[in-house]
């Protein structure tokens, strides 16, 4: 147990070389260990009974899912993209960065985890909780923003190039991730209704419902 | 630990004497975890007896009850804060670098809450003195609100001030030795012009980090702030309205924000 507060610490503060082969494994099993408890948390909202015990599972497992398949889904576009920079030798590295960001932010979340719980406990707004977590992934997501640029400055000063990739892979990794997380719905689940994975109607563009809202709203405004 | 100990290291905290520059240099404050952890205890239920005072007046037997309940309450309401809060303020001071370990993390946090209750149980008597002359339960909570209000924003102001000093404080210990390495390179390959940029563009990068970690910060604080607030609405009631009977919690309705407003209206008489 102290081993595995050691090892975070040091992660934590990048007194470790995230090259290091021998990490990459235990990275993925803190974050995905870290997304799933977090995910539980996220899920448990109002009175607890089975059902919400089942939204809470389906949370913990849609978390790591979010961040694995929005990252899975920008692999390769990413591969190409160092080929053609002549920087095909360095994707490893990219990838390894990136994952240990992945892990960092995880964490934050995993200990914003108290305060979103606490929130559940003193509000019964089902509007205000999914804000609130929207709050703490903007947290979670700067401060992993930070950590992946003190990753990379090194490697920015070694070659320019990487400053555009690394900003082309954020670019697309949200756009990907928003619409996946969409999909994903409900990952809350609101009260009085029953648990499934899958919301049946949530199959559909993010991207196109937002440009609905904000055409429906400007609609309104304007008699 | 006798309570002369306990007093003496509330008494150098206070003073700035466990967070002057040679203790900070080190990395550490100069405090000792678990006599503060009972200080900042005992401090709480003063500051819980003293709040307790507006429901013994208005309400004679039952008031009693509302006196023990804060005496559990106050100090609960800043131990489960600190519980909650930790967490994320350990992990954003090892990802920014600050440099503090965990314990340091944990002897920030206590000593910060110390200086809360301090200052809370030291306005006590006050809060005391206003429960036996005021019949406005509105005010009293007003006043309550502000009380608290007050005191976690000096608090704020220590847990920022301290950890500001021992960042600038370990760089400047960090300062030399870089250069001189720099010195040594520049004997063999560059020239003077080039230390002189390279100096100035590490300068401007650190410039760069200590703004961003002290936004990063403010982010924190709002948070322990939000924690605080919420918190102490789950807790509630700390008064105990005359016009109700005692509980020792309410029902989970509303929030902090909204109350504060409608209480303020009610005062004021503005009814919108």
């Amino acid at each position: 147990m102290i081993n595995l507060f050691i090892w975070v610490d040091r992660f934590l503060r990048r007194s470790w070389d995230y090259r290091a082969a021998s990490q990459f494994l235990k990275l993925l099993a803190c974050q995905t260990i870290a997304a799933f408890s977090y995910g539980v948390v996220m899920g448990s909202f109002g009175e607890w009974d089975t059902n919400r015990l089942c939204y809470a599972l389906y949370a913990g497992v849609k978390v790591p899912l979010l961040f694995w398949v929005s990252f899975t889904l920008c692999l390769p576009v990413f591969f190409i993209l160092h080929a053609q920079a002549g920087l095909h030798a360095e994707f490893v590295d990219s990838i390894r960065a990136i994952v240990a960001a992945q892990t960092a932010l995880t964490l934050v979340l995993l200990t914003l985890a108290p305060v979103t719980w606490l929130w559940y406990l003193s509000v019964d707004h089902y509007s205000s909780a999914i804000l609130f977590n929207g709050l703490m992934f903007a947290i979670a997501s700067f401060t992993a923003h930070y950590y992946l640029m003190h990753l990379y400055r090194p490697r920015i000063k070694q070659h320019p190039r990487h400053r555009i990739l690394l900003l082309i892979w954020i670019g697309l990794y949200l756009f990907v991730a928003i619409q996946f997380a969409w999909v994903l719905r409900p990952f809350i689940g609101a009260p009085d209704t029953v648990a499934e994975f899958f919301r049946t109607e949530s199959w559909g563009n993010a991207y196109v419902a937002l440009v609905r809202l904000l055409f429906a709203s400007s609609a309104k405004a304007t008699p | 630990m006798t309570l002369q100990t306990g007093m003496k290291q509330l008494d150098n905290l206070l003073r700035g004497e466990a967070t002057r520059s040679e203790v900070l240099r080190t990395g550490d404050i100069a405090i000792h975890p678990g006599q503060l952890f009972i200080v900042n205890l005992v401090l709480g239920m003063m500051a819980g007896f003293c709040l307790g005072w507006f429901a013994l007046v208005n309400k004679q037997f039952e008031g009693v009850w509302q006196v023990v309940s804060c005496m559990i309450k106050v100090p609960a309401l800043f131990l489960l804060t600190f519980l909650v809060t930790l967490p994320s303020l350990y992990v954003f001071n090892a990802i920014f670098q600050s440099r503090l370990g965990f314990w340091g993390v944990v002897k920030l946090l206590l000593a910060t809450l110390a200086i809360i209750h301090a200052l809370i149980a030291s306005l006590g008597p006050i809060i005391a003195f206003f429960s036996l002359t005021t019949e406005s339960y509105g005010f009293m909570v007003l006043f309550t609100v502000f009380v608290f209000g007050t005191s976690g924003a000096f608090g704020m102001y220590f847990l920022l001030k301290t950890l500001k000093q021992m960042t600038q404080l370990l760089d400047e210990a960090a300062q030399p030795t870089q250069d001189v390495d720099e010195l040594e390179d520049a004997d063999h390959t560059k020239s003077i012009k080039e230390i002189h940029q390279a100096v100035r563009q590490k300068e401007v990068l650190d410039h760069q980090i200590s703004k961003r970690v002290r936004s990063i910060f403010s982010v924190w604080l709002l948070l322990f702030m939000v924690v605080g607030m919420q918190m102490a609405w789950i807790l509630r009631p700390f008064l105990g309205n005359p016009s109700e009977p005692f509980t020792w919690f309410r029902a989970r309705n509303g929030n902090f924000f909204q109350s504060v407003v409608q209480t303020l209206q009610g005062l004021l008489g503005l009814h919108l």
